[in-house]
């Protein structure tokens, strides 16, 4: 396994007036495609190999040219002449021994047409490490994927509209596992998300999602009944529309607020696996105003014996509702009011619930803490662990198959099949103390952990912009 | 050895001293059946600390041995103890055969009351108070073993000698606990027989060394690490009537890294007991070299989900920054993605399917860890994973075996402690739970 990571990648745009949640579609995508190797299997108004999105690509980038140019980025003239274009378009990287500060998303801010350089905003205030072999590609910037983006075209007339025939914008991405599960990042239509005047308005599911499964088509969708995590599309029912909200819930996706965000990926280029973090630059006066997340692939640490199908690995976590605005916020909880959810694939053959299994208390006991029920990690109390002097972390599993329903609604529920099992460990995160700076860093040498937020820690390297 | 062996539901008839009945039973099982070599008469080395490990009453530990030896043999699937030595009287019917081989994982290892006498060579045991589960079938039984060790034991007997003290102790010395964690110190526990509590009532107390320090020290024996010793009684009367006639059943679990006691008479329906064990260290071994911890019930039933006691909320560990005895919360893994809905707390109906998949035939149970969040300055989120239980929503069936081979029993309140996929032939709590 090697973690790439990339590091507070500032979308464009406005403060408080962006389109955060489309960027997170397009932002994600060529992460995984630039630094963790997916391969495209099919899309529909997502085609991020043509000429409009990727202008190059290539294998030798070296990063940190010395002296005042630390910063530039040098890739060899004879597979691309670096022109003024350039700027404000994303450069995608991934570092062959720097994984968790030389890749990732880096905006190019200036180039140097004497040396075929980029200047990037490197979103540090490290210097990067000298570095040579370094895979990389040029994407256009997201303001050109939000001018063509389509998530209003519906398909069929019946069932889970957003597949086949239907326009909006969506892909399947194959992971670089060795069992090459894929990934569909979709925006989902206004007939399936219930948003056109049905109620609720908030429809089946987040605006866009991302599933995990296989047998992707070359229009970028998984089948019904197919091996995969999308309620709606496996039952091939919208489930969101009045009289019918049982599938409310049952896809999820990432899913920012419609404030400025600063983008926070983790990826193994081994497994595949993702973990996907937005932070609003001015977070709204809200519950829910610390971000979104999203977490997808193959758990870690997986139980034994494995399951007969390699879909049954896989999990998602993400926003799984419009009812907050977007907003869901950065947190471990994901039962229905909040949100936020978890599919797998069950033993059963369909979509199943999936959770973060915490550590809390046997039973009963709060301890005057900072968020919702005040679990042990929010204690007043907590601090520094006074064996090791640092924050103490625990590594979190994943559950499947303990939810009857993900919907916030209650309508139509205990429609997901009940088959509790372990699938193993989190990839990446931890789960800590609460009371840790929001996005601050671990203050040992290697500022070796970042806190999110409600004690969610990912592995973390160097220092971090306020 | 860190197999466990069991007594399960050994019966203790009316008698007029249960509490020393108690001591002579804890002392042939964990000196001989769990710790014991080939040395037939002193428990096997290690067993208790080697310098005044015990503190008994007189002739405790040695009245009532009718005869020992090394020639034992049994047959598998037979519930038959037979001697080469064709030494066994008669008279032996009704009293105690204490079997062992020296660094058996076998858990024939146990002690049985002879129910039938053959031949001087040859008697039937009542083989469900230990054995193995038979092949098949799954319940207990004896397996294939020659030169077995043991000793025949009149119970009553010994518990007839009288002179109970309120300082009568056993030094238990766990000598895994080094397997478990690296670097270990094998641990100690003090079992005080305690006749103190209310000023009179009978208790066990506990006493933990995480180091196993019992000596001589300063002129007087003791410990160097000593946690505070715990006595714990929920309804008050210490654990019950031990003191005067009475019975009941009595049931152990252990190994050389753990004990675990429930103890119910006939007189009080309610339980007393205890779970001491070596958890798995979690803190890096220079600063917690030797976790061990403790948790004891008494006129009550072992809970899950009372915060306030047991494993949610009475389980106790010595602190090495302070060297205070700190009392920790058991922490579990919860499912049902938030951080309320304990599986202790859940009840029959609709969500039973969460906790048993029907497509595996296996149940989702947690771990548990050992936190003290609330502290000031000494939070600390897990410092050690119990080894030695688990836990389940309680609406699966009492005595349920769990596990790909058995091995946990849901013994109750969802509380899972080891076991040997043996399927049980009666009730394990005949005395209540």
């Amino acid at each position: 396994m090697t973690l790439h990571t990339c590091r507070d990648f500032l979308e464009t745009g406005v403060t408080l007036s962006n389109s955060s949640w489309v960027y997170a579609q397009y932002l994600t995508a060529i992460f995984l495609i630039g630094t963790l190797n997916y391969v495209i299997v099919g899309q529909t108004n997502f085609n991020l190999a043509s000429a409009t999105y990727l202008k190059a690509s290539g294998n030798t980038a070296s990063i940190n040219q010395g002296g005042n140019d630390v910063y530039a980025v040098a890739v060899p003239a004879g597979t691309y002449v670096v022109s003024a274009a350039d700027i404000s378009r994303i450069l995608v990287l991934k570092s062959p021994g720097n994984g968790m500060v030389n890749s990732g998303l880096f905006r190019i801010t200036g180039i140097n047409t004497t040396n075929n350089w980029f200047y990037i905003n490197y979103r540090s205030g490290n210097v990067p490490p000298v570095e040579s072999g370094v895979q990389w590609s040029v994407y256009e910037n997201e303001l050109v994927f939000y001018g063509n983006v389509n998530y209003t075209g519906n398909g069929s007339s019946t069932g889970y509209t957003g597949q086949g025939t239907a326009t909006q914008s969506r892909i399947i991405l194959q992971s670089p596992s060795s069992i090459s599960w894929q990934v569909r990042i979709a925006f989902e239509n206004s007939v399936d998300t219930g948003a056109n005047g049905t109620s609720p308005s908030s429809g089946f599911s987040a605006g866009a999602t991302m599933t995990v499964g296989y047998g992707g088509t070359v229009a970028g969708d998984f089948t019904p009944g197919g091996q995969h995590t999308h309620g709606p599309l496996f039952f091939n029912n919208r489930g969101g529309v009045a009289g019918n909200y049982s599938l409310l819930g049952t896809s999820v996706g990432f899913f920012p607020a419609d404030n400025q965000c600063r983008h926070y990926y983790w990826g193994d280029d081994s497994t595949g696996s993702f973990f996907g973090a937005a932070r609003p630059v001015v977070p709204t006066v809200s519950t829910f105003s610390n971000g979104s997340m999203v977490h997808f692939g193959l758990p870690e640490d997986e139980e034994l014996p494995l399951p007969p199908h390699n879909a049954q690995r896989l999990f998602v976590m993400g926003a799984n509702t419009l009812t907050n605005g977007g907003n869901n916020g950065i947190y471990f909880q994901g039962d229905p009011p909040a949100g936020r959810g978890g599919m797998a694939f069950g033993l059963s053959n369909q979509p199943i619930s999936c959770i973060y299994s915490l550590y809390n208390p046997l039973f009963g006991n709060t301890f005057g803490g900072t968020s919702g029920n005040n679990p042990a990690r929010s204690s007043l109390n907590a601090g520094d662990n006074q064996y090791t002097a640092s924050t103490e972390l625990l590594p979190v599993d994943l559950v499947a198959g303990t939810m009857d329903y993900m919907n916030g609604y209650g309508f139509n529920a205990e429609i997901l099949i009940l088959e509790g099992r372990r699938l193993g460990r989190a990839p990446f995160l931890r789960m800590g103390r609460t009371n840790y700076g929001y996005f601050q860093v671990s203050t040992d040498p290697n500022n070796s952990w970042l806190h999110l937020n409600d004690g969610i820690y990912l592995p973390w390297q160097g220092a971090i912009l306020p | 050895m860190l197999t466990a062996k069991f007594l399960r539901a050994h019966t203790m008839p009316t008698n007029p001293n249960p509490w020393l009945w108690l001591k002579r039973l804890m002392w042939e099982f964990w000196g001989f059946c769990v710790n014991g070599d080939n040395g037939l008469a002193n428990p096997g080395f290690g067993a208790f600390a080697a310098v005044s490990g015990t503190q008994l009453p007189v002739n405790l530990t040695t009245a009532g041995l009718l005869d020992s030896g090394s020639d034992g043999f049994t047959a598998v699937g037979e519930p038959f103890f037979n001697t080469v030595s064709q030494n066994i009287s008669s008279s032996y019917v009704g009293k105690w055969v204490v079997m062992w081989q020296s660094g058996s994982n076998s858990t024939d290892d146990s002690i049985y009351q002879i129910t039938q006498w053959f031949n001087s060579g040859s008697v039937r045991l009542n083989v469900f108070t230990g054995g193995t589960p038979y092949t098949g079938s799954l319940h207990p039984s004896l397996t294939t073993r020659n030169n077995i060790n043991y000793r025949i034991v009149d119970f009553a007997a010994a518990a007839a000698v009288g002179g109970s003290l309120n300082s009568d102790y056993m030094i238990l010395q766990f000598n895994d606990a080094g397997t478990v964690n690296p670097g270990q110190a094998s641990s100690q526990l003090k079992v005080r027989f305690a006749l103190d509590y209310n000023g009179s009532d009978p208790i066990i107390g506990l006493t933990m060394s995480p180091s196993g320090s019992w000596g001589l020290h300063s002129g007087s024996y003791g410990f160097t690490d000593p946690t505070s010793e715990l006595e714990h009684s929920s309804n008050g009367g210490g654990w019950g009537s031990l003191q005067s006639a009475g019975s009941g059943y009595i049931s152990f679990w252990a190994a050389s890294d753990f004990f675990i006691m429930h103890l119910a008479t006939t007189q009080n329906f309610h339980s007393n007991g205890f779970h001491v064990e070596i958890p798995q260290r979690l803190y890096p071994q220079v600063d917690d070299p030797n976790p061990i911890m403790m948790m004891e019930w008494g006129q009550d039933t072992p809970s899950q989900t009372d915060s306030s006691q047991m494993y949610a909320g009475g389980l106790y560990m010595h602190n090495p920054p302070d060297r205070s005895t700190m009392l920790y919360y058991g922490m579990g893994r919860r499912f049902f993605a938030n951080d309320q809905n304990a599986v202790g707390g859940q009840t029959n109906g609709r969500l039973n399917g969460a906790f048993f998949n029907t497509y595996q035939n296996n149940f989702l149970f947690t771990d548990a860890v050992l936190c003290n969040p609330q502290t000031p300055g000494q939070y600390q989120l897990a410092r050690a994973r119990m080894r030695r239980a688990r836990f389940i929503a309680p609406i699966i069936p009492q005595f349920q075996r769990i596990g790909n081979n058995g091995e946990w029993l849901h013994v109750i309140n969802g509380i899972m402690w080891p076991w040997d996929n043996t399927l049980l032939s009666y009730n394990l709590f005949l005395g209540g739970t």
